[in-house]
């Protein structure tokens, strides 16, 4: 260094090219990209903030709440076919049992669905770490995934639930033309 | 030295500053401004010393901007990984709990409709009914994150840190 400068190495002028354009590219970056990484940031941040979490709720219960209702009617109505006395114990009975598997089915599909939001927001942080490393990101689950899984969730538990009870029915005997129409389908104890 | 083709240089300096939207400040605190490098560098060196200050800004960029996200997911999954996780049961009870209330209510409603009141039986019946979907919500979401810190630890988080500091760090 103290040889006066002479028997430093030159850049070429190939190199000093390169390295402009490499300046060049970069500030193209961080002109143009940088605000669109950042915009995916802040969404990333976003989800699972309280309102976040919240929309998924009643994003879920709007998915899950007309099929429940849908199906409960559909079993009441076989009910009324079948003569059931709507003051029975066993209309009763049965009505609360399948409140039940609808209430079970979709809170745990809820809770389903809460955590899959949380999974979208870990996958999201797994993104943007994987940007600043300059690496390509995974693709991340959607809303809509995430309900899917929800109501698939729901609707098996719901069902678990309405099993077990037409399954005690019979063996208890006491099913009579409810539990025929219960299980009619299934090839049960018609 | 303005570039005549892009004009860049000049028009978006090293003091500009960008409206980051969303609160994205807030959450990390982050300076706000990009980095940008000199491509005008003059003398026998400038090929190196403009490459030295590309190297620079990207880890100035990186410091600033991911640096600060990765210590928090470090810290979401050592530290702090316990109070998030009872968040993360204590929102699955609460949603389960919410469930229920809404179903038991319209079911009062419709059993009203008919001009029937809910019986004591049913009513021991939903709340026991009610506990142990609670149960299941809670043991789900606590497998649920326990699952996810295993996932993000041994596949996310370390890799990339290694990375970082050996090669562009």
């Amino acid at each position: 260094m103290s040889g006066g400068g002479s028997n430093k190495i030159k850049d070429t002028k190939a190199q000093k090219a390169l390295a402009q354009i490499a300046a060049k590219r970069f500030n193209l970056y961080q002109q143009y990209y940088v605000p669109l990484e950042n915009q995916f940031m802040s969404d990333v941040f976003k989800m699972n903030s309280p309102t976040e979490m919240e929309n998924v709720q009643s994003f879920v219960t709007a998915l899950q709440q007309p099929k429940f209702q849908k199906q409960k009617v559909m079993q009441e109505q076989q009910m009324f076919a079948q003569g059931a006395d709507i003051t029975s114990g066993q209309f009763q009975d049965a009505s609360a049992q399948m409140t039940n598997a609808q209430a079970r089915g979709m809170g745990t599909g809820t809770a389903e669905a809460l955590s899959g939001q949380l999974d979208r927001y870990y996958q999201g942080m797994g993104n943007i770490i994987a940007m600043g490393q300059g690496q390509a990101g995974q693709a991340m689950s959607g809303l809509g995934d995430v309900g899917a899984l929800a109501q698939k969730r729901g609707i098996a538990e719901a069902q678990s639930d309405m099993s077990s009870y037409v399954n005690t029915l019979g063996a208890a005997g006491t099913g009579l033309g409810l539990a025929y129409g219960y299980s009619r389908g299934k090839g049960g104890y018609g | 030295m303005a570039d005549p083709t892009t004009n860049l240089y000049q028009g978006a300096s090293m003091t500009d500053t960008y409206d980051y939207s969303g609160g994205y400040q807030n959450m990390y605190n982050q300076t706000p401004g990009n980095y940008f490098v000199d491509p005008y560098r003059t003398g026998d060196q400038a090929a190196q010393d403009t490459l030295a200050d590309l190297y620079e800004a990207e880890f100035q960029d990186y410091l600033n901007r991911f640096f600060p996200v990765e210590q928090d997911l470090i810290q979401q999954m050592t530290t702090g990984f316990e109070g998030l996780q009872q968040e993360e049961i204590g929102r699955a009870q609460q949603a389960t709990a919410t469930q229920y209330a809404n179903v038991q209510g319209q079911q009062a409603r419709r059993m009203a409709g008919y001009g029937l009141q809910m019986s004591s039986g049913y009513a021991q019946d939903a709340s026991r009914g009610e506990t142990s979907a609670i149960v299941a919500a809670r043991n789900f979401a606590r497998l649920r994150s326990e699952e996810r810190r295993n996932q993000i630890l041994s596949g996310g988080i370390g890799s990339a840190l290694t990375q970082k500091s050996v090669i562009s760090g």
